[in-house]
Parts: structure tokens; sequence; C-alpha cells
């Protein structure tokens, strides 16, 4: 009788409890109904404090120059594009688990895609913030942008990485935003449908753009979703290669490396999914959703984090077989002497890069590691710090000691507003995630009774049931059936 | 003047020898940048082409301007730096922003020692190198700007993502940190309080009407959050074309002359027209063949500033390296 299982018995149920389809409602659209929480308030005033102060760091810098950072004529790069490029990587895991796995078929990412996609927006959000303020005269930045203009007509330098970067990621924002907000239309439905409150049917009624759930509702919404899927596919892998170019198309040694691409994508895959474990372990717990987001859906992640990271540990080998191999005396300078030598002034950050990107993932290699909440957690913020480090290390490391010796004389460290525009953007991200995990469903309800039939915990229970009995017993009990 | 105890074995970008070694090797530079032209060219024997898919970018009226520096005669007094600054309106950033490394030299003069390798307190010599835009033919910071503000000369489209700054291998691009030279229209934009403050003198004196008038009015004064490079004294060489162009005569060698090489009591920088077979700085790179080279080379930016090698006056013979 093993044949009436949808599913293999050694994948453990993703949905646990005796759910039905009600209760699957009533369960997700709970912490959107309530009142928010004391823990809520708490956290949304911290992230909402940081982000005034990241809005008066950039203020400070607008007003005064970007001499309000410690950048300086060797190092034109710091803090800035460091946190644009951590950013733009952490903002890759949603898109790579709602359009890859679909198309894969993985059920689990129904559990954790809506709070991965909208993660993967508020990461694009504030790794936007970097490029623009990082400008000089950020009152001219509409000059990236090629229209017909008064200005001779001038057009942008299509030659510049910079302007590639311009537009692989406002696709890569749109196509995601599109990706996240048609796949809320049923559960914004739903909501609208249980609102008692005029303001809520208004804000629900608006926002589910008159989703009735007929069946052509959702026969569109299914092709939408593939169609979707399919051009976001090559942009999860496409927006960190243009990244990359960044670094990749110019002469600096360090920068100027091949290998960029597949590496800068293994590495925000990598990031990606640790800040999506960050968030997830906190938000099942405090929204009491731990029968959704279960164990089976952390272990499935920190299996990504363990290929990823190594893939990544390769690609930092790599690099450094290359840079003794070729023989070029920059290059080997650039690995060697300003990130492997520990004595250099940038080398405690290339160890802190290697221990946490490529040693601390391999416990996940165990599989009581990885089904541990506790380590998960400290391991996803361990990650992304490794990940910010290999940016600042790859970015700081390679200019501020490049061609010309006399150029060397300098040790680059951020002023107040360069740390305060960062955590403004923590504050940013935050106050986005606080914001949505109140006003919008964090898991995806519709896409979750598609898998309560063949992944729930009652279903795969009574399977089991089903299965002991005789096939007699069965054809018996169902052989006078005639449908009825 | 940026300083730096060796230049760590960079041959490419110092060079640097004794009489005797080059009585011994006299083509060692000439063979080095003749395997260089193989290497690029092993086929089309085009050294200048193959670099690149876009045709050969060809000067207006025959003119295109090249600087010839002699390390020989070079004895590191920055006249030259003043001059510039001068010149051209290069801000005066003061101590403060000095120690942030926010000077703005468009010219600077880079020292470096020569000591024994294993002794570094037992000094040889001593080198100087003036150290400015190499104004190059295939130049890396042109190619990332993504607004195109870098070809060659356009500043006001500059909107500051200081990515040329950072690709540029010889560290000659100045940026803006902050308004230094009063040309922002942001009021109070000087008044920093916590971070980069600025030192009194350097904001009062561009504040002041009269102590502005110190201000080349043929050079643009640019504003923060621009960058910024030496221009070859773009305005004097309009000048000296327009002078020509109006009198109806072909411009005369050393009619135009950089702010630099004017102020060089030794007459170590020679700028003039390269496509010019009669000019001082043709003549000057034909007849130091043997001492011509352009820093970092390998790296095929084709610069127009040639350098000529510092020959000291000793009989110590440095054997060279055999190539790997």
């Amino acid at each position: 009788m093993a044949l009436l299982r949808y599913e293999s018995q050694v994948r453990g149920s993703l949905i646990e409890g005796a759910k039905d389809y009600h209760q699957v409602t009533e369960d997700i659209c709970r912490p959107v109904e309530a009142r928010p929480s004391r823990l809520w308030w708490i956290g949304f005033s911290v992230s909402f404090l940081m982000l005034c102060f990241g809005i008066l760091s950039v203020t400070m810098e607008v007003i005064y120059g970007v001499g309000q950072w410690n950048l300086n004529k060797t190092v034109g790069w710091g803090w800035d594009i460091t946190n644009f490029v951590w950013w733009i990587g952490i903002g890759h895991a949603g898109t790579l688990i709602s359009a890859i796995l679909l198309l894969f078929r993985q059920g689990w990412r129904t559990g954790v895609n809506r709070a991965a996609e909208a993660m993967t927006i508020f990461a694009v959000i504030c790794a936007g913030q970097f490029p623009i303020w990082h400008m000089g005269r950020v009152w001219m930045a509409f000059f990236v942008l090629p229209y017909p203009n008064t200005r001779g007509p001038v057009w942008p330098n299509f030659n510049s990485a910079l302007l590639w970067d311009v537009f692989a990621i406002s696709t890569y924002f749109t196509v995601s935003l599109l990706f996240w907000y048609s796949g809320l239309l049923p559960d914004l439905a739903s909501i609208r449908d249980r609102a008692k409150l005029k303001w809520r049917k208004m804000f629900y009624g608006v926002a589910a753009f008159g989703w009735t759930g007929s069946t052509k509702h959702w026969q569109r919404f299914e092709t939408l979703a593939l169609v979707l899927a399919g051009l976001s596919t090559p942009l999860v892998l496409s927006v960190h290669t243009i990244v990359s170019f960044d670094f990749a198309t110019s002469v600096v040694p360090g920068w100027h490396t091949t290998i960029f691409p597949p590496y800068f994508v293994a590495g925000a895959i990598f990031s990606g999914f640790a800040m999506v474990q960050t968030l997830l372990v906190v938000t099942r717990k405090v929204l009491a959703l731990e029968e959704y987001i279960t164990l089976e859906h952390i272990e499935s992640m920190n299996k990504i984090i363990v290929l990823t990271g190594s893939i990544v540990g390769i690609a930092y080998l790599t690099e450094l077989f290359v840079a003794w191999y070729s023989a070029n005396p920059y290059e080997s300078f650039a690995f060697l002497k300003n990130r492997v030598d520990i004595t250099s002034p940038y080398g405690w950050a290339y160890y802190i890069m290697m221990g946490c990107n490529v040693l601390s993932p391999q416990i996940f290699w165990v599989r009581k590691m990885r089904r541990n909440l506790v380590v998960t957690f400290f391991m996803s913020i361990l990650v992304n710090i490794g990940m910010w480090f290999e940016r600042f290390v790859i970015i700081v490391t390679s200019v501020y000691r490049e061609y010309l010796p006399s150029a060397w004389s300098t040790y680059y460290r951020p002023t107040i507003w360069e740390v305060g525009f960062y955590l403004g953007t923590v504050g940013l991200f935050f106050t986005c995630f606080f914001l949505f995990a109140k006003f919008f469903p964090v898991i995806a309800a519709a896409e979750i009774k598609h898998l309560l039939k063949k992944s729930g915990d009652s279903y795969k229970h009574n399977m089991g049931e089903l299965e002991t009995e005789p096939v007699e017993a069965f054809v018996e009990r169902h052989g006078h059936d005639h449908g009825a | 003047m940026q300083i730096q105890n060796s230049y760590v074995g960079r041959k490419e970008v110092v060079r640097e020898t004794t009489l005797a070694t080059f009585k011994k090797y006299p083509n060692q530079y000439k063979e080095y940048r003749e395997g260089l032209a193989k290497d690029f060219a092993p086929t089309s024997n085009d050294f200048r082409k193959d670099a690149t898919i876009y045709p050969d970018f060809t000067q207006p009226g025959g003119l295109k301007w090249g600087m010839s520096i002699d390390m020989n005669s070079c004895i590191g007094c920055n006249a030259c730096v003043v001059a510039c600054h001068a010149e051209n309106n290069v801000p005066v950033v003061g101590k403060r922003e000095v120690l942030r490394y926010h000077d703005m030299h468009w010219l600077r003069i880079d020292r470096y020692f020569v000591s024994n390798e294993k002794n570094p307190d037992e000094l040889a010599a001593v080198v100087f190198q003036p150290m400015l835009c190499q104004h190059c033919d295939n130049a890396p910071c042109e190619d990332v700007c993504p607004v195109s503000a870098t070809n060659h000369n356009i500043e006001d489209r500059c909107v500051g993502t200081r990515y040329c700054a950072n690709n540029c291998p010889y560290k000659v691009r100045r940026f803006n940190w902050a308004d230094y030279t009063g040309a922002d229209s942001f009021p109070n934009n000087q008044d920093q309080w916590i971070v980069g403050k600025l030192d009194d003198v350097v904001k009062e004196q561009m504040m002041d009407p009269v102590t502005r008038m110190v201000l080349n009015p043929d050079v643009t004064v640019r504003s923060r959050g621009v960058m910024e490079k030496c221009s070859f004294c773009i305005q004097r060489v309009q000048e000296g074309k327009l002078n020509a162009k109006k009198e109806d005569r072909v411009l005369k060698d050393g009619e135009i002359k950089t702010a630099c090489m004017q102020a060089c009591p030794t007459d170590a920088i020679v700028f003039g027209n390269v496509h010019d077979k009669e000019s001082r700085v043709t003549k000057m790179r034909e007849e130091n063949e043997l001492r011509t080279f352009y820093v970092i080379e390998q790296l095929h930016t084709l610069p127009n500033i040639n350098y000529l090698a510092k020959v000291r006056n000793t009989d110590e013979i440095i054997e060279p390296e055999k190539e790997g």
C-alpha cells in the first residue's frame, strides 16, 4: 500500500499537528489580526531608532560632503560598497527559494518563501541606499539613467559595470517585488474576508486587487507564478554576477579576478540563507509558528548553507592558488601579503572571514547540529559577519595597497557616520520586517494548504495507518463505494 | 610629497640603476619594452591596437600632447607641485585634511629610498618621481565611470562614485571630499562639527572675497563631490592653440608650457606635441631611448607621460635578475 504516498516515508512532515484548512488560516492570520505583542513594540522601536540615526548620518554626509567618511585618496570605497554588496548578497535567498526551488518542486519552500521574499525586497532596498548616497553629488544621481535629455543629449557609459548594476538591481527589485506581491494576493483576500473593522476591510480590500478565488483567478495565479519564476531564475545568477563585475572588470589586483561571478553568487546565497535562518528562528518562536516552520525546514536550509559555504571556501583557496601560480607579483602581493599575512594591517579581517565562512559552517555536516536551533541561530549570525568581512577584505585590502608603493601609507577606519549609515540600513531592514510581520501573513497560507495533503503531519499519520491495513480490508471497505 | 621607504622591488614603477650597471647592460629597459610589445601583439605587431576592440583614436590636427620627465634631473624641490596648485585652483586643504589623506595634489613627488635589503638603514640613494595623471590612451579610469564623466576632461558630469580613482593604477585622481574652495551652493557646508572639521585658515581664506582673487579665472573652481585630476593645463593649451589660429600659423614647439614645466628649475619636465618629429619631447624620447620607460607599462594603459630612468654615478654593479 506504500504507493498511496505522495512522498517518501523518510521525509519528515512539513506541517506538524492535526491541521485542517481552517486551522491553517487561523494560525497564519492570528498575528495579523491580534494586537502586537510587547516584544514586537520593543523590536520595532529599536529598529526605528536605528533607522533615524541612519538618516541623520546620511544627512550629515550629504550636507558636508563625503569627507564625513574616512575614505581617502587611496581607499575610494570602504564601508559604503562593502555594505552594498553585503545587503545585495543577502537579498539573494528569497528569489532562490521562491523561483529556483519552485521550479525544482521543493515542497519545503512554502513554509519559508513568503518571509524570505520579503526579506529579499527589504535587503535590496537597503543595498540600494549605498550606491546612491555614496555619490559625491547625489542630487545628480539621475545622470546614470539613460533617457533623452537636454544635456547634449548625453548617454551614460555603457562600458561601466556601475551602470550594469543600475539595470541589474532595478530589474531584480522589480521582479522580486512582483513575485512577492502576486503571491500575497490570495492571503490578503483571506484577511479581507475575515476583517471586521472598516479600515481593515478597506486596506486589505484594496491590497487584494479584487481576488475572489475563482478557478480562473487560480489558473492565472499559477501561470504567473511560473512565468515569474522563469524570469527570476536567471536573475538570481545574474545580479551578483554583475555586482562582481564592479570588481572583476577593474585593473586592481585582488579585484581583477575571473573567478568572481560564481564565487559571488555562491556567497550571496550563503549569506542570504543565513539571514533567512536568523529571521525565521526568531519569527517562528515569537509568532508561534513552529508547526509551519519546522526543524525540517531549518535542516534543509542548513544543508544549503554548508554547501554554499564550502563552494565559497573552494573559491578562496582557488584565488590563493592562482595568485601563486600566475606568478604575477602584484596579484600575489594582494593575496599573500595584504590578506594571508596575519601581521599585515588587515590580516585579521582575512582570518575572521576564513573562520566564519569556511570553517564554522562545516559543523552542519552533523545532522544533530543542523537540527539544533541554538547552533543554527548562532551560526547564521556568524556567517553574516563572515560575509561582511569577505566584502571588506575584497574591497579595502585590494585598493589600500595596489600598484604604486607611494600611495600605500593609509589605514582606513570608518567614522561614526559610516557606521551610522550601516546601522541605519539595519534599522530600515528590521523596521520593514517588523511592519511586514504585523500587517502581512508571514507564511503563504494558500500554498501551505496545497502541501497539507501530502506533507502534513495528520496526512502522514493517516497514511501510516492505512498502510498497515491489509489489502483485503481496504477493498472490503472501499469496494462498494461507487464514489459515494 | 608622498613618501614610502622603499619601492619594494617594483621595478616597473621606478627604474633606477648605477652608471656602472647602465654601461654594462645599456639595453635593459629597451629590451623589457620590446618584450612587452611582443607579448601584447605577437601576431599583429601592432602594440597599440591589440589591447582594445575600439578603433585607434586619431588626433585632430596632428596634435598629441605628451610629457617626458627625467628622474635624473628631478631634485624633489616641489616647485612643480606649488605651480600646479596655483595655476589650476587646486584646493589647499589644510593640516587636518592632509592627515586624513585628503590632499588634492594633481601633481605630487613620490619619494623612495634605495637601501640595502638586509640592512634598510644603509641608504644608497633617494629617488624622486613626479607623479601626475599619465594621460593614458587606454585609461582604466574612463571605462568604469557610469556617467562618462572621465572622458579626458568633463568634470561637470561627475556624480562622484569614485570608481575611477579606485581603478587608476597611478592613484593620481583626487576627490573633493568637502567644499574646500567655497564653490558649492549648499550654505554653511564648511561648518563640520564632529568629523572632518576644516582648518579655520582654509575656511576663512576661501570665503573671503579678496583672498579668492588668488584663483585663476581661466580654470573652474570645483565643488565638493566631484573628482579632478591633472588636465595638462588645458587652459594653457587652448590659449596657445587659439593664438596660433588667430595669427594663422602652425603652433610652435615650446609655445605651450604646463605650469609644472615652467616652474621646474632643472628642466626635468618637458611637455609638447609628440606627433611633431622636431619637438623637444619627441627628441627627448629618441635621444634617451635607453632610459625611457613608462610606469607599470605592462598594464597596457598606454600612458602619454614617459620617464627617463635615474642613473646614479657609482661603480656598483647590480646584476639583473633572471626573468622567470
